[in-house]
């Protein structure tokens, strides 16, 4: 499948013309990575967020010397775009390719360059949702914590280990 | 306000919120398609829980961000100075107000309502991209707040279950025999810290199939912006 069909199918361009997604396409960098390579490394300096087009990432951070590993990346997902709306940033973990996988680089350039273009519009709409969601994701944690600090000055029982709390918090399995 | 007031606080928020290709005109012809307005200290702006209807472009003044606790007591999230944007989580995913805003100090604030924001949201015009970009760089800042509110409440959770492990072993978790009983506590917590170590990189992953893996590096930013300041 072209890059194209697979961007049109994706759901953050739902309603992109192909046009638009074709001149998207020309303006961008297309970066392919095997399976096991590095797509990010943690420590890195950060001046792009990249979309997955196809394949799977997987992420993982360093604590101590061991490495956790955090999750998987789907396609139509955008990482790093922290980056295009604060300052300078680093790498805060490091992303490798699960499988054979194609990223969109989306650069301040390309955002600088093509504000008017239907496909950057549609990302910027995602990801207006995605923080919104996450932010009201902490929010809830931070409640959650308050509520964990309450309960142990409350009760006399045993209260939850920060395990049983982050895995309440983000329902990640452990 | 004129159109020089407009501009002025276009700069203003342009400077506080670095990037991203939003020009001052294009954000003040955004400002004034809202409604500009004052307000004492002591005026709540909006309220958690209520049907989010309005976003807020604070120009001048303070307000407290304040969020429900389990018993029902409002605690402070953060305060927010100007200039900055808030109110703006429940207007772009459509729900409910995420906490309590309320004036510290005078504030002078355009609103713009959710039915101009969505009416804008979609255009591939200069407003539409100062708005989505403005936006965004708002939502950033505000995770990176949440996050570090939730570093420091996570690493007094763990310090007290450190000491509380140190002191006696809980009935329904036998402590193990071991030779060395310091070594264990060590990789008890070594378990731990790798478990906060996902939230400390600004890691989420949500409940559904970790479809919104999303990569925050804001503890970076958060460096930068205190290096710029200086």
């Amino acid at each position: 499948m072209s890059d194209i069909e697979e961007l049109a199918r994706n759901r953050v361009f739902r309603g992109v013309s192909k046009r638009d997604l074709r001149e998207l396409l020309a303006a961008a960098s297309i970066a392919r990575f095997r399976p096991d390579e590095a797509v990010l490394r943690e420590g890195d300096p950060a001046d792009s967020a990249l979309l997955l087009i196809s394949g799977r990432l997987r992420a993982s951070v360093r604590a101590g010397h061991r490495v956790r590993k955090l999750g998987s990346i789907r396609p139509g997902e955008v990482i790093g775009e922290s980056t295009l709306f604060s300052g300078d940033a680093r790498r805060n973990a490091t992303v490798t390719a699960v499988e054979a996988s194609r990223c969109m680089e989306i650069s301040r350039d390309l955002l600088l360059q093509h504000p008017t273009n239907a496909g950057i519009v549609a990302i910027e709409k995602h990801l207006l949702r995605v923080m919104s969601r996450r932010i009201r994701r902490t929010h809830k944690a931070i409640r959650e914590a308050w509520h964990g600090t309450q309960r142990d000055e409350d009760s006399g029982k045993p209260a939850p280990t920060l395990r049983d709390r982050l895995r309440g918090l983000f329902r990640e399995p452990m | 306000m004129d159109r020089r007031q407009l501009e002025q606080a276009a700069v203003a928020l342009l400077r506080h919120h670095r990037f991203a290709g939003a020009d001052a005109g294009a954000l003040a012809d955004l400002l004034a398609r809202g409604t500009a307005f004052e307000q004492p200290g002591g005026t709540v702006l909006c309220r958690e829980g209520e049907p989010a209807d309005t976003l807020f472009f604070l120009l001048s003044g303070r307000v407290q961000v304040l969020v429900d606790d389990a018993r029902g007591e409002q605690r402070e999230l953060a305060v927010i100075e100007a200039p900055a944007i808030f109110g703006h989580v429940g207007v772009a995913d459509r729900s409910t107000r995420s906490s309590t805003c309320a004036v510290m100090q005078r504030a002078s604030i355009v609103a713009l309502d959710a039915s101009t924001y969505r009416a804008i949201l979609d255009q591939p015009s200069r407003t539409g991209t100062a708005m989505r970009r403005i936006l965004l760089s708002g939502l950033v800042q505000q995770q990176s707040t949440g996050n570090a509110k939730l570093r420091t409440l996570m690493s007094g959770i763990r310090k007290r279950e450190e000491r509380r492990r140190t002191r006696r072993p809980t009935p329904s978790r036998p402590a193990p025999q071991v030779t060395d009983p310091g070594k264990l506590v060590g990789q008890e917590t070594e378990v731990d810290l790798m478990d906060l170590a996902g939230v400390e990189a600004g890691w989420q992953v949500d409940s559904e199939g970790m479809e919104d893996l999303k990569l925050a590096e804001d503890e970076e930013m958060r460096r930068s912006r205190l290096r710029r300041r200086r």
